[in-house]
């Protein structure tokens, strides 16, 4: 999985039918000090993270229509976890959340 | 599948349900003579590792091949601790 940030959300009313009722967040990949390392991305969002949580998030398919309990959703990538804080006791560096 | 090395451990409260009881690992790629490359992960350990150590990391839908991942919503998991590169 991926870890990052939500910085935004998208809107978005005319769209494929089975978009409809998924919060769509802005993501983007951090590093270890908390800097952006990568291009953003747009993922569905089931546990209400806000803008600016440190987020982990997954690259799939069907993390969506398992929480949806339909098929065949045309997005990929949700965010499965808020991240309280990260501990990197060797580098002795801490993200928190 | 991916060479890492265990830089941390994410704390999660919120989370996916099928997540509940990982330990999820913070990991960072390394090369063959663990370089440590700008590419990071969070994945599911499943043998037991601690920071500094390197692991193999298996990614996709394959890292549900795992007893403990089977039909959980992961896609990266550590499933091996290297113990030696041999470079001929």
């Amino acid at each position: 999985m991926k870890f990052g940030r939500v910085i935004g959300n998208v809107v978005s009313t005319i769209k494929n039918e089975k978009l409809h009722g998924i919060k769509l967040a802005i993501v983007e990949p951090l590093d270890d000090d908390g800097n952006v390392i990568g291009n953003n991305e747009i993922v569905g969002d089931f546990l209400g993270a806000a803008v600016g949580n440190l987020i982990i998030w997954i690259a799939d398919g069907e993390t969506i229509s398992s929480a949806l309990g339909r098929k065949n959703i045309p997005l990929r990538g949700s965010i499965v976890a808020i991240v309280d804080k990260v501990d990197m006791e060797k580098k002795n560096k801490v993200l928190n959340g | 599948m991916k060479m890492v090395k265990v830089i941390g451990s994410v704390t999660t409260t919120i989370k996916d349900k099928s997540l509940e009881g990982f330990k999820l690992l913070f990991v960072q790629s390394v090369d063959v003579d663990l370089k440590e490359k700008k590419e990071y992960f969070v994945a599911v350990d499943t043998v037991g590792l601690g920071e500094d150590e390197i692991a193999l990391m298996v990614t996709g839908s394959t890292a549900k091949r795992t007893d403990i991942t089977k039909g959980k919503n992961v896609d990266g998991s550590l499933v091996a601790k290297v113990e030696r590169i041999d470079l001929e």
